[in-house]
């Protein structure tokens, strides 16, 4: 089982950087600084009280993913929680404190290709900080209770497919139990890895895991995209998990 | 100019409301804008939309027109490479691209002058862009987007239908509705897909081809007037000339594509002194020292096959003419 003590943690003693990952070809140019009054993060110009966004609400940890701000939206659309985006690569546990909750975006590649991703898990679930994983996000939760991570034999990249959700766990909460999603993803937790210390609450027509929920903490993974215009109800599950953070 | 001051001067004439044109690369390294008297005076003439800076010339429509393609072979190895990506979940979907060198007896000038594209631009003698697929679009207090994605042989029977129960062009045509609602995100609030893969015909060297697309509508900030360069930048790459998640697809396109885009795949357009219309700076032909190159590709994703893609590489090398 792969397991991260408190002194596995890389302790990142750099701030956040407070830039939009959409400038891709920033740090390649060879210009000078760029005036931070010019070009702000998305999240800075719509919102003036910055400095409060990072010490409260919900942070989302960003993997290089280009539908973070889709989740940024959704969050956005069902709560007033201020909310703090920061690259995974840069990830530091200070950046717990009073956090209502964690978002993980999905992402390319795996888990164990972001740094930042199991410590990040490893605080919350030491905390008890509610914590939910998207995707990759999901993956990385899997992974760090002992469950293996298992290559499709098709990959699934913007399909919509009904999945069956267990309708007990808050986090499904007025969503239909044949809950339509839109999916994006190469791998997947094998079923037969899953520790006991994780439900399976979603599973595909496939059998495959489309969701877990810690057995004692406010912990979620979902393989599929609320975020995605292909899962209607991803609103109603946001809601869900803003309502377990407050 | 550098970002910075291409995001000053757009503040500037934004601020004043001057009508520009802007013209940005692909890499977004060297952003240019110029005011209309400005782009004359250069050599830099377009037609975007409805507004054009060019009386269209009488030019004899018979052209001589070959082109020789990166080799099959070639083209299967670097497509097996970025293939491997995508099944390995480091991607959903990567347009890649290659030059075709183009023989033809005409210059850029007169086969800018027989275009028939809604969005054109003649850059000097450097190059020359016939693109069909608008960018963003800002007016009012909205930010529109159309991204184009999926093709058909429009003399196909029942051609629309064919390609709307097409489940793999459906697939990627979702991926890019996610990658460029999450982009217009990143600029404004309450995005809503307005329109979700609509059907046109285009024209497309002497036939039609069928597209679909769709229309993500968001809202902007109220001072976006000043912001049109920051906005812009932070949009580029554009998502349908890319794929997602963009980070590390452009850095798996930068790896497997033979030279750098530049103004291929970067976007042009106009500020007319209220609203902005823009195009994705698709079927390029560039002369580079008298040698005249045609760039095209297409999106890759899992179910992707090498030959259908090269053969959709070669379906893009054309001048819209009628």
């Amino acid at each position: 089982m792969m397991c991260f003590s408190s002194d596995g943690f890389r302790r990142l003693t750099a701030k956040p950087r407070l830039e939009a990952i959409g400038f891709l070809f920033s740090e390649k140019s060879e210009q000078k600084p760029r005036n931070p009054r010019k070009i702000q993060p998305p999240w800075l110009t719509f919102a003036p009280e910055k400095l409060d966004r990072l010490t409260v609400g919900v942070l989302l940890l960003d993997h290089q993913d280009s539908f973070t701000y889709n989740l940024a939206e959704l969050i956005a659309e069902v709560s007033s929680l201020p909310l703090t985006i920061v690259p995974s690569s840069e990830w530091y546990p200070e950046l717990l404190e009073g956090k209502k909750g964690v978002i993980l975006s999905p992402g390319p590649m795996r888990p164990k290709d972001h740094p930042g991703l199991f410590p990040c898990i490893a605080a919350c679930t030491n905390r008890n900080v509610p914590l939910l994983g998207v995707c990759l996000g999901h993956q990385g939760i899997g992974e760090y209770f002992g469950a293996k991570l298992t290559r499709l034999p098709q990959v699934i990249h913007g399909r919509k497919k009904t999945i069956q959700i267990q309708p007990s766990s808050p986090l499904f909460a007025g969503i239909p139990q044949a809950m339509e999603v839109g999916l994006y993803h190469s791998w997947m937790l094998e079923k037969e890895s899953v520790p006991e210390e994780l439900d399976i609450i979603g599973l595909s027509a496939e059998n495959e895991i489309m969701a877990v929920q810690h057995r004692e903490k406010p912990i979620f993974g979902i393989q599929f995209h609320p975020e995605s215009f292909l899962s209607p109800t991803g609103a109603q599950l946001m809601r869900n998990f803003i309502r377990l953070c407050s | 100019m550098t970002r910075e001051e291409f995001c000053r001067q757009t503040e500037e004439w934004g601020k004043s409301r001057t009508p520009f044109f802007f013209l940005l690369d692909f890499e977004g390294k060297n952003p240019q804008a110029y005011t209309w008297e400005e782009a004359e005076k250069l050599g830099i003439y377009f037609r975007i939309g409805q507004r054009s800076n060019f009386v269209p010339q009488a030019v004899p429509s018979r052209v001589k027109w070959a082109y020789s393609p990166i080799s099959y072979e070639e083209y299967q190895w670097r497509f097996k490479q970025v293939h491997e990506h995508i099944l390995q979940g480091d991607s959903y979907l990567l347009n890649l691209t290659f030059p075709s060198k183009v023989k033809t007896d005409r210059s850029l000038a007169e086969l800018f002058h027989l275009g028939k594209a809604p969005y054109q631009l003649l850059f000097q003698d450097r190059f020359a862009v016939f693109s069909p697929e608008g960018f963003v679009k800002m007016e009012g207090e909205e930010i529109a987007t159309f991204p184009m994605k999926g093709t058909l042989d429009g003399s196909v029977e029942r051609a629309e239908e064919v390609l709307l129960a097409n489940t793999k062009e459906e697939w990627e045509h979702n991926t890019v509705v996610d990658l460029l609602r999450n982009d217009l995100a990143m600029v404004a609030k309450k995005i809503r897909v307005a329109r979700y893969r609509y059907t046109e015909r285009i024209p497309a060297g002497g036939k039609e081809i069928v597209q679909t697309s769709s229309e993500i509508r968001g809202t902007l900030p109220e001072n976006w007037h000043e912001k049109i360069g920051e906005i812009l930048l932070r949009l580029l790459p554009a998502g349908s000339v890319t794929g997602a998640p963009k980070v590390k697809t452009v850095e798996i396109i930068q790896a497997a594509e033979l030279d750098e885009r530049g103004y291929y795949c970067g976007v042009f357009g106009l500020f007319d002194g209220e609203k902005v219309e823009s195009a994705v700076a698709i079927r390029f032909l560039e002369n580079r020292d008298g040698e005249f190159y045609f760039r095209s590709g297409g999106g890759i994703t899992a179910l992707s096959q090498a030959e259908e893609e090269y053969q959709e590489l070669l379906t893009k090398i054309y001048v819209p003419f009628v």
